[in-house]
Order: C-alpha cells, then structure tokens, then sequence
C-alpha cells in the first residue's frame, strides 16, 4: 500500500512540539521515542487509501492533533463520571495525567505503577526497559508510532509469579479540558500463573483526542480478564490498539465495548505464542446519530494446539457507521489450530451502515477454522411472536435488542460495567423507538 | 472410481495434458505496444473508426494507470513491450467458410484437446467458437443459430457485420477506465466471442468458446460480449488451454454480460491454461475481468468456474444486479498445486430492490500454492429487502500451503439480510479411513472427497462440463496426496 505522508504543516508542527517535549533521563526511553518519532515522520496519519484504514477517515483528528496536543489541562469542572466499582484497585488519569486526587486506591500495591513515563523509567530501571515498545509495533499505524513518540504518562501493572490478584484493576481515563489530545501508554505484565482482572474506561465530556496504546504479556499459565469500555463524548475522536501476547497455557478473555465518540477505532491484536493458549475475545458496538465506530480484531496463532473464539456484535442506529474486521491469521507451525468467528450486525434504521470483513488467513492444513457474519434486521417471527403475547411494538423491539446485545454482556464480572451498558442500551431503545 | 494403483512419484512427474505445441504458420506482429500496433491490430482486423478511437482511448488511459497490488499474489514484473499483441494463424485471404476448410493441423490441435469440432457439435448439440492465438477460428452451427435469430459469432465479424450492436453495448459493463488489464485489453484485444440473443428467444442450444494460446511470447486478450435481449436465455461455455512454455505468458480477458428485463445469462468456464511446472516455471498469467450487468427487471447472470490451471490467477466475476427482482450467482472451484496462486472471487453489488445473490466458493490448495477467495457483497441504500447468501470452503492439503478467505460487506439498508459462513480444514483422516478401508486406494479415495466437497459447483455446470470438470479436478491434484 503507498503511504501518503502527512500534511507537511502538520508533519512540521509535530516536530516542533516533540523537540520541545520534555525528555527523559533515561537514554533508552529517548532513543524508543526518537525510532517511533522517525517512523512516524515517514509514515505520517493513516489515510483512506490504506487497506486497513479504507472505511474509516482520520483526517479530522489528524488536523487537529498538534494543535490539541499543546491544549495544557484545566482544572477540572465537573466530577468525573466514573464507575463506582466495589473493591477496586482504581487509578485515574484525567486529561492524560496520572490524578492521585481521584484514583480511589491512595496507596498502590507493589507490582502495579503510574504516573509519567519519564518518572517511572527513572524509578524503575530495567523493569519497563524489558517490556515497553516490544509488543507494539510502530509501523503498524502512524497513531501507535506517535503514542509511543510523545507517551508521557501511563501506568504498567506488573504480576509476579504465581500471584492471584482479586480486585478488579480499574483504570479511568477522563478527559474535560476541551480540545486536548491525550495519549494514554499502559503496560501489562502477568507472571507464570498469576491472575488479574483490568477494565479500561475511556469517557470525555468534551471534544477531545484519545490515542491510547496498551501491551499485555500473559505469561505461562496466567489468565487475564480485560475489559475496555468506550464511553466518550460524541465530539471526541478515539483510536486505541492493543497489544497482547500469549505464552504457554495463557488465557486471555477480552470484551470490548463501544458506546461513545464521534469516531472511534479500536483495534485488538492477540498473538497465541505458546502451545496450548487460548483467547476469547467479545466486542458489543452500539452506535447512533452520526457516529463512526470501528473495531477490529486480529488473532494470529503461531504456536501448535491454540485456540481461540471471537464474537462481535453490532447495534447501528440513525445514520451511525460501523466497521467491523476480523482476521483469524494461522501460521503454518500453529498445526492443531481451532479457531472461531461470529460477526453479527443489526441494523435498526435505514441509514445505518456496517462494513464488514471477517477474513482467513490460513498456512497450516490441521486446522478447524470457521467464520460466519450475518446483517439484517429485527427478525419478524420473533416481534410477531412476542406482539401475539401482548407485549406492543416498542416493548418486543427492547426485548430483542436487548437479548442480541445480553448474551455479550452476561459474563461480564464487574458489575458496574455491566449497568453502564445496559443503560446505554436503554438510551439507544428510547432514542430510537418508532 | 477405479482403484487403479498408480505410484504416486509417477503422477506427480506426469506432464500437463494439454502442453502440446502446434505447428502451424502464424502471422504475428512483433513484441512491443505503442499507438501503431494498435492502428495495424485494427486495420488487420479492418475495424470501423469508432473501434480504433475507442482502443486508442483506452491506450492512452492505461498508461496513466499502474498495476493493481492489492491481490495477495506474488506477480514477477511483466514487461508489457516484450509481448507480441497480435498472433493470428495464417490463412488463405478469404478464411474457411466451413470445417473442411480449416487447416486440419487446427483440427488435430483441438482433436487433441477433446474437442472434436464434428463429433461434439453435432452429438452434444453445442455450436463451438473456437479462438487460437487471438483469432477465432472457426464457429460451428452459425446456420442453425442463424433461423433462431442468435448472433454468435466471432467478435471481429460482429464488429463489421453488427457495428450498431457493438458500439451500443461495448464497454458499457466493463468501461475501459475500469481497472489496469481491463484498459490493456480495450486497447490491443483481437477476438473473442459475440452473442446476441434477440428478445423472447431461448437460444436453441448451448454456445461454447475454446480459448487456446499456442504461439510464444505472445499475449492473449480476448474480449466477449454477450446480450441477452428481453426475455432471452442462453447458456455459454467457455473452455481454456495453452502449451508449456518456460517464460510466463500474459492473458488478459474482458467479458461482458448484458441481461436485459427477464433474461437469464449462464456463463461457464473450465479454466486449464498451463499452470506451471512444479518449481513454477512458466504458466499463464490470467488476468481477467468478467461483470455481468441485470439491467432489466427479473433478469439474472449466473456464474459458474472451474480454475484449475494458470500460474496465477487473478479473476472476480461480479453481477450488478441494477434490475428489481434481478439475481446473480456465483459457483466456483478453484484448485491450486505446486506453486500456483489464486486470488479469486466475486462482487456482487445490489442496487434494485428485492435483488438476490448467491456465491458458494470452494478453494483447494495443494503443494505449495496459495487460494484466496475475495468478494464483496455491497448492499446499496436503494436495495430494500436485498438477499445475501455466501458460502466460501477451503480444503488444505499439505502443510506448505495457504488458504485465504477475504470477504468484504458492505451493507447500508437495514432491510437487508447478508450471511456469510466460510470454513478451512483439511480432509479428515476418518472420512479417509472410512473410504480406505472400503477397498479404495489413498488418491482415489481423495478424488471421491474432493468431487464431494466440489459438488455443489458442479451440479451447476452444463453436463459435458461436469464430467470433464471431475476428470480436471482429479488430475491437478495428482500427486498432492501421499
């Protein structure tokens, strides 16, 4: 695919605002800057004209990122809307920055770190060299290269061996000064056989820039449950990538949920890289107005006997675009692969959109690999029959939006994650409800 | 299904079938492409001005374009201005006006190739265009055809005998701005076929070309054309081979299908150009643009292939389904061995309203090849209650090979209804067992479950077809079991 670089004004303004950054003490951490600064530079924002980045058009936020990326935080207004999640390990991050204010766990326990990049690397030598930057892949997007250019403020959670962590890890990410971009870098580290749970919530009031990027070892034998919700103001632009990647026997269990932004892409890449690992993977997308959602997963396999099971899902209401791609990539050592796909999209008006490609990519013959995506509509039995018990029109539409989204949601641990959700499914019912 | 015991080093050595090389004086024009080899094609062909202003359009746009790369193909750089353009046999001026004359060299060619001109026309009832190098050679039954009003003749004639006809419909599907081979083509094809069906009729019997190139360094881009008037239906065979040649030779095919209200097109092809030997030298390059149009209300295009050769093959026979009510199909058995690549699929794009379409796609991979199946199913605004159902299979036979499925949807009516399924796996070792342990040998009991796993094509193909089409698929994958 050609790369068309950025606009030089744009290009040029960057520049300036990364020389003009503030730099690390930690020679390494520059030189993981600079490499993904260059990289960017040559490879600019994404345009349409890229395969991967053909239904969805960053042209908005790439005008607007430098200028945003100067807008310096304001004291904040309002509360935050977060999530009260009992027993939680809560660290918060408003407009980027790290906010022991509001970040519920005052003392954090040993393993899981936050704060600026640049601080932590000087307070922890080794322990985010070994890790930061070996997962992500700056050529993968110019958004991920210029995460990792500037990324001044993240938090790592890392798992020793062995370690079962109960409470759930919550990080919030709020935005409220208006027009900033932030550029969340977070890090995950579980051990040989070490459990955790993080849920990732990303919420604005106010039109903003997100561009996150996050990486997830699961080692040996560890199970990660991770959720990231979505819930941004319809003015903010979102882009996030994910990183994960599997040794041995790990399991990774994913629900991404998006029920915000004005445009918002996200985009999961699992790497099964050690015999026996296995991944599923949820999205619910829910859309109205004019908003642009797309969400993407890939899982690649590369070791003997993975497994893996996707299931999206899509709920497009109004004139909202979804965009939907699944990429089931078995390399050819993955003998013994099984591997699992659903895409299912409903659309409830007409201008309502979804584009969806769930793709194979297969180069091991002793495989089990299946997908399957259906588009359509309400069925006409089900309201018929639901009509006929006595319920009117409205009620059996909820009904049946509800139990489309409901088999995503019912495993969901955190509860307070799984309330947003429903209401948010609620504000779609009524908005939208003939 | 023999059990015959045939050692499986032996098949995997055994040559293409169909790799003879037939020695007959041909009239070709040097390699090389420029504005006055098109001139020369089109006076040799003693084509009307529009024909020459319309290639020479289409010359001018190619060279502003550049190779599509989108394909997961590993295509060598080709050289466009090493190919020759035009490669006609040589002939007496007046050209033969009935079998007898055809220089019987020709007839053995296609004696050899299991088409016996006499016997299969006058058996099978098929009137037969044949095309070798870029020029048709001979068309069987044209009489017959004549008194049902079907036109079905080669395209050049058709250009001088039926210009009206020609500069109505040509380009209309496939406009030459369409993609990098389908403006190649406009601009140097030679020959191909032309079919008219005038309204009402239901064309008497089926209509088949054979494509074969023979000379070297020679490219072939032939372009079909195929109207079916109100009411009409016609099925259109289309069969392909070439010889063995080390050097990769270059085919770029357009062919357009105009289904006008309640008329149905069916179009078959068996793809067998020389697929390569086993470390990939040689073989065809097949680039080739296919588009049905359902113009008219209720009409339908219904595709069915069977790509069992060429080197690469880069191919997706689409239907715009413009006319309410109006269907397309789409059945295809794609197999690649040894180093073959294959990037095939459909388009099917909704535009009326009730339209429906169904793809089944079948891909097997062997050796070392790589199938890829890509389509897209696009559902316009305007498509209310459109139908979607898709169905792409991929068999793997061996560990060094790649199958891939790409298929993109694009749905913006809420009316609609679009599924996909698609499944990768190889032969299960217990269906294997299972037929072994009746009494079959190891490759005959695969050839029963390739043929199984195809089925579903090939109850679509026209008979004769069908049968050739399971003899293609078991000698393609000769030697990739064992």
């Amino acid at each position: 695919m050609t790369k068309l670089s950025n606009n030089p004004t744009e290009l040029n303004e960057l520049k300036a605002l990364w020389q003009a950054r503030e730099q690390s003490n930690s020679a390494w951490l520059n030189q993981l800057q600079k490499h993904a600064f260059d990289i960017f530079s040559s490879s600019g924002f994404p345009t349409t004209r890229m395969e991967d980045w053909k239904y969805t058009d960053t042209r908005n936020i790439a005008t607007n990122y430098p200028q945003w990326l100067k807008t310096q935080p304001q004291t904040i207004a309002h509360t935050p809307a977060l999530l009260d999640i009992d027993n939680s390990i809560h660290l918060a991050f408003i407009d980027g920055h790290y906010s022991p204010e509001y970040s519920g766990t005052k003392q954090l326990p040993p393993g899981i770190i936050a704060g600026n990049l640049g601080d932590l690397a000087d307070c922890y030598p080794g322990l985010l060299q070994e890790k930061l930057g070996k997962l992500a892949n700056n050529n993968d997007s110019g958004f991920v290269a210029i995460n990792t250019a500037f990324a001044c403020d993240g938090a790592a959670l890392l798992l020793p061996d062995n370690q079962d962590l109960e409470q759930p890890i919550y990080l919030s990410f709020f935005s409220s000064t208006p027009e900033i971009t932030i550029q969340p870098r977070l890090l995950i580290n579980l051990g040989v056989n070490s459990r955790a749970t993080v849920l990732e919530h990303y919420s604005s009031n106010v039109a903003a820039i997100t561009n996150a990027v996050t990486e997830i070892n699961c080692g040996k034998g560890s199970e990660l449950t991770w959720y990231k919700l979505q819930d941004e103001h319809i003015d903010a632009w979102h882009t996030a990538v994910q990183y994960a990647h599997l040794d041995q026997d790990a399991t990774i269990k994913t629900t991404q949920i998006d029920i915000g932004a004005g445009l918002a892409r996200n985009e999961l890449r699992l790497t099964l890289a050690g015999r026996g690992a296995h991944a599923e993977a949820k999205g619910l997308l829910m859309a109205d107005a004019q908003r642009h959602v797309d969400s993407r997963i890939t899982v690649e396999h590369t070791a003997p006997e993975t497994s893996s099971r996707e299931r999206y899902r899509s709920i497009l209401a109004d004139c909202a675009r979804g965009v939907f791609n699944g990429r089931i990539l078995v390399q050819a050592e993955a003998q013994k692969t099984a591997a699992e796909l659903t895409n299912k999209n409903l659309l409830l008006n007409s201008g309502a959109e979804i584009n969806t490609k769930p793709e194979l990519e297969i180069y091991a013959d002793d495989v089990k690999c299946a997908h399957g995506s259906t588009t359509g509509q309400l069925d006409e039995t089900s309201m018929f029959y639901l009509i006929s018990r006595g319920l009117n029109i409205d009620e059996a539409r909820n009904i049946l939006i509800r139990a489309f989204a409901g088999e995503l949601l019912t495993d969901i641990s955190i509860e307070a994650l799984r309330n947003r959700v429903q209401s948010a499914l609620e504000e779609l019912e009524h908005g939208h409800v003939k | 299904m023999s059990s015959k015991q045939t050692d499986v080093k032996d098949l995997i050595e055994r040559k293409y079938e169909h790799g003879f090389i037939t020695d007959i004086e041909t009239d070709t024009v040097p390699p090389g492409l420029d504005e006055d080899v098109i001139r020369l094609i089109s006076r040799k062909k003693g084509e009307p001005q529009f024909m020459l202003d319309w290639r020479l359009k289409s010359f001018k746009h190619w060279q502003t374009m550049s190779k599509p790369n989108w394909a997961k193909l590993n295509i060598a750089p080709i050289n466009y201005q090493d190919i020759s353009y035009f490669s006609a046999p040589k002939r007496p001026e007046d050209g033969p006006q009935s079998l007898d004359e055809v220089d019987p060299k020709l007839l053995e060619t296609y004696e050899k190739l299991g088409i016996p001109l006499h016997e299969r026309a006058r058996l099978a009832g098929v009137a037969v265009d044949a095309v070798f190098d870029s020029v048709s050679v001979t068309t069987t039954f044209k009489g017959k055809l004549a008194e049902a009003g079907v036109i079905f003749c080669p395209f050049s004639e058709a250009v001088i005998n039926h210009p009206e006809l020609i500069e109505r419909y040509l380009g209309t599907v496939v406009p030459y701005r369409d993609n990098f081979f389908a403006a190649l083509n406009s601009a140097v094809f030679s020959d191909g076929s032309f079919v008219y069906i005038p309204k009402g009729v239901r064309c008497p019997m089926e209509l088949s070309t054979y494509f074969r190139i023979n000379a070297a360094n020679t490219g072939q881009f032939e372009r079909t054309l195929i109207i079916a008037d109100e009411g009409s239906h016609v099925s259109y065979l289309e069969g392909c081979t070439a010889p063995m040649r080390d050097e990769n030779q270059l085919h770029a095919a357009v062919v357009e299908l105009v289904a006008e209200q309640d008329a149905e097109i069916k179009y078959s092809t068996v793809q067998n150009w020389y697929p390569g030997d086993e470390e990939g030298r040689g073989g065809i390059y097949n680039f080739v643009t296919k588009r049905g149009d359902c113009r008219g209300d209720r009409s339908k295009v219904s595709w069915t292939q069977v790509e069992a050769g060429s080197a690469i093959t880069w191919k997706y026979p689409s239907c715009i389904l413009r006319g309410n009510g109006s269907i397309g199909e789409f059945y295809s058995v794609a197999v690649t061995n040894n180093l073959q690549q294959a990037d095939t699929g459909t388009k099917m794009v909704h535009i009326g309203k009730n339209t429906k379409s169904t793809i089944i796609s079948k891909g097997i991979s062997a050796g070392r090849a790589q199938n890829t199946y890509r389509g897209l199913v696009k559902i316009f605004p305007t498509a209310d209650n459109a139908r979607n159902y898709t169905q792409c299979d991929s068999l793997l036979m061996g560990n060094q090979c790649g199958a891939h499925t790409f298929p993109y949807m694009e749905i913006k009516n809420p009316n609609a209804v679009v599924e996909h399924e698609a499944t990768t796996s190889k032969i299960a070792d217990d269906q294997l067992f299972y037929c072994q342990q009746r009494g079959l040998s190891e490759e005959d009991a695969v050839n029963m479950i390739v043929n199984g796993f195809c089925k579903e094509v090939f109850r679509e193909l026209p008979m004769e077809f069908a049968v050739e089409a399971q003899a293609l698929m078991n000698v393609s994958l000769e030697g990739a079991v064992g």
